[in-house]
């Protein structure tokens, strides 16, 4: 046994302890068991859902997987999608630990993009190095300075964050637009309004010839970064406790106030940094391709992985490759993009009903509770 | 600008706000109960494409907007089953429910892009419609637009003034408390959610048999966060939705009309973003200690409630 499991076995009554020493294995299986049971039975939902429609199930899964992780190219493919899913998902799940769901980190991204292309602009013929050092810390600014003012609107006049944040995107696209389509517009980029494009040695290359950039290297360890920070440091556990019961955690003294703001201002340098990197290593420029939902399905992403920071990697990865194989299934299938939508809100459904199933099946609890 | 061009443009204000106000109207009503779906765009998309089918297949109004209605309860039960009885979290299976609904909705409606039908009738009140000025102001609509005002009044008078009311609000005011006095706080929420889902689907209906009356993917294009950011710009009372909603409509008319006659003298992004800083500021301003105690939102909004056992 290990010492957290010995932990867990202590904090059970006597009786249960000594019945069942398989508890802590037991527990164990039901945070596996119940999310893979409400993913398979999401896709027989699905399926369902597709005979209905007369397609294939086999067809269309057998399409996802080619589509997403059978090829070099095409797991490349899911994971260069992947990638800002990473960062966005952050954008939910640290909030979350602090109880504040927050939902337009869509909006961060987009701030954080334009803030990186922006930084570039007076600095023309400076380094790539130290280019990309400014765009980082100027789209990390950027987003974090948009969610930030979510949290300060929660925290100094106790407004519904979710609603703040998700009307603050809708300003954030806007402003955005205007300045892409205004001022910041490169008169060469006629059908599609882009800015000024950042000077070609801030383009970030590819990893090792293939086509994947380091924003997955960054991403994986912007979630190891928040694992160890929300479940290692005194801070992570105040935000957990503030999270668990915010009262308690005021009298405790602890700073429930500052705690928020920053974890919404970490969260959106985390959304901001995706829209960084989506310039700089893909698009060179900011345009409407940036709004390509990101940050939306980092919510989705973050409820699957529960906000756990390690969880979000596989979640990001099977969501990723849903949407690569999108185009797939849209040729093969003559199915439109928005079935992936379904088949994403199915798995959501199911997952978050899954939820509610924790502690109420016998099998997962101590041998005593289920005498 | 002429008389001859305000006309046409007022009444396209009338007919913007419209599903606004619909949208808005019932999920004015779940939140009073102390539940916040934020899967409005979905039951708007749902509503909008069952709609549209079964105007379609059948060529009946009455049909068609029952269709609509019934598509926007049932994801909102889905939402009531997962939320209320398993209770899962308000929020995210709001946006599950959103997902779902903007996928299924284009799925559905995949074959009938781009397809029309005849909008709703207009209802011309005899000798009214034909007075200058104000018969094409106030009299020529159809039957959906009286529907939707009488909806605001009513829904306030019920809040306001009957007993039924004064429960749903208990409800949302302190759920434990009015467990305790006895009143079913699920089956309540429940009520109040299926309420929520019918007007969101009459109002996508609103759109896709009247406002523009033709099937396109995501035809909502966000009129149901709108809907949402609405009810909070309205403290919660349906008299100031039925203001909010026409004036958040005016703006959406006026973004287009600004942005067709080229006589672009406020940036159109500019325009688009008014109803969201609007609702920012009164968020700010309602939650001052003073006007809270008076505006504020449900005090159980969003909470999930679970009978003690």
């Amino acid at each position: 046994m290990t010492a957290i499991e010995l932990q867990q076995a202590a904090s059970l009554p006597a009786p249960a302890r000594d019945a069942d020493r398989f508890y802590p294995l037991r527990r164990a299986a039901e945070a596996v068991v119940f999310p893979l049971a409400a993913l398979v039975i999401a896709l027989a939902l699905f399926s369902v859902f597709l005979l209905a429609l007369g397609k294939s199930p086999g067809t269309f899964f057998w399409l996802v997987w080619r589509g997403a992780f059978a090829s070099a190219f095409s797991l490349q493919n899911t994971l260069q999608r992947a990638a800002p899913l990473l960062l966005t998902s952050l954008c939910v799940a640290i909030p979350a630990q602090l109880g504040l769901v927050i939902i337009g980190g869509e909006g961060a991204v987009l701030m954080g993009g334009l803030a990186a292309v922006v930084a570039t602009y007076p600095l023309q013929t400076a380094p790539g190095w130290l280019l990309d050092g400014l765009m980082a810390i100027a789209g990390c600014a950027g987003g974090g300075a948009w969610i930030g003012l979510t949290g300060l609107l929660r925290t100094k006049r106790g407004i519904n964050e979710t609603i703040v944040s998700l009307v603050l995107y809708y300003i954030a696209l806007a402003v955005f637009n205007h300045l892409v389509e205004g001022v910041l517009r490169d008169p060469a980029s006629l059908n599609k309004p882009s800015t000024y494009a950042i000077p070609p040695q801030a383009h970030i290359p590819s990893l090792f010839g293939t086509e994947l950039h380091p924003g997955l290297p960054v991403g994986i360890l912007a979630c190891i970064a928040a694992w160890v920070l929300i479940t290692r440091t005194t801070t992570g556990f105040a935000a957990r406790m503030t999270g668990g019961n915010m009262r308690a955690a005021q009298l405790q003294g602890l700073p429930v106030q500052r705690l928020m703001i920053g974890a919404c201002v970490l969260g959106g340098a985390c959304a901001g940094l995706a829209g960084m990197i989506e310039i700089a290593a893909v698009q060179d420029r900011a345009n409407s391709s940036l709004a390509a939902g990101y940050g939306f399905t980092g919510i989705l992403i973050a409820f699957l992985a529960r906000h756990n920071s390690l969880a979000i990697m596989p979640m990001a990865v099977l969501l990723g490759g849903v949407g690569a194989a999108g185009g797939l299934l849209q040729r093969r299938l003559d199915l439109p993009d928005a079935s992936v939508l379904v088949l994403q809100g199915l798995i959501f459904v199911c997952i978050l009903a899954s939820d509610t199933m924790y502690g109420r099946i016998g099998w997962f609890q101590p041998a005593r509770g289920r005498a | 600008m002429t008389g001859g061009v305000l006309i046409p443009l007022l009444q396209t204000v009338v007919t913007s706000a419209t599903p606004l106000l619909f949208a808005a109207l019932g999920e004015l009503v779940a939140e009073r109960s102390g539940v916040l779906n934020l899967g409005v765009e979905g039951m708007m998309l749902a509503g909008a494409v069952f709609g549209f089918a079964v105007m379609t297949a059948t060529g009946s109004d009455t049909l068609a907007l029952l269709a609509a209605a019934a598509a926007g309860t049932t994801l909102a039960l889905l939402f009531g089953v997962l939320a209320l009885t398993l209770a899962a979290s308000q929020v995210a299976t709001g946006l599950a429910l959103t997902i779902f609904g903007t996928g299924l909705s284009t799925l559905i409606g995949a074959r009938y892009t781009g397809r029309t039908v005849p909008p709703l009738p207009r209802l011309d009140v005899p000798g009214l419609s034909e007075l200058p000025v104000i018969g094409p102001l106030l009299f020529r609509y159809d039957a959906m637009v009286y529907l939707s005002v009488a909806s605001a009044f009513a829904i306030g008078w019920f809040l306001r003034r009957t007993r039924g009311g004064m429960v749903l609000r208990a409800v949302g005011e302190s759920d434990v408390s009015a467990h305790s006095i006895g009143h079913p706080v699920i089956r309540i929420r429940y009520l109040a959610v299926l309420f929520g889902g019918a007007m969101a689907g009459l109002g996508g209906a609103y759109l896709s048999l009247a406002y523009t009356p033709l099937w396109a993917e995501q035809m909502t294009a966000g009129r149901g966060w709108i809907a949402l950011a609405l009810v909070v710009f309205a403290a919660w009372r349906p008299g100031r939705a039925l203001m909010g909603a026409y004036l958040f409509g005016g703006i959406t008319v006026l973004q287009l009309y600004l942005q067709g006659s080229g006589l672009v003298a406020i940036p159109t992004q500019i325009l688009a973003m008014v109803p969201y800083i609007a609702t920012i500021v009164v968020l700010t301003v309602i939650s001052s200690a003073s006007a809270r105690s008076r505006l504020s939102a449900p005090a159980c909004l969003g909470k999930t409630f679970r009978v003690a056992t």
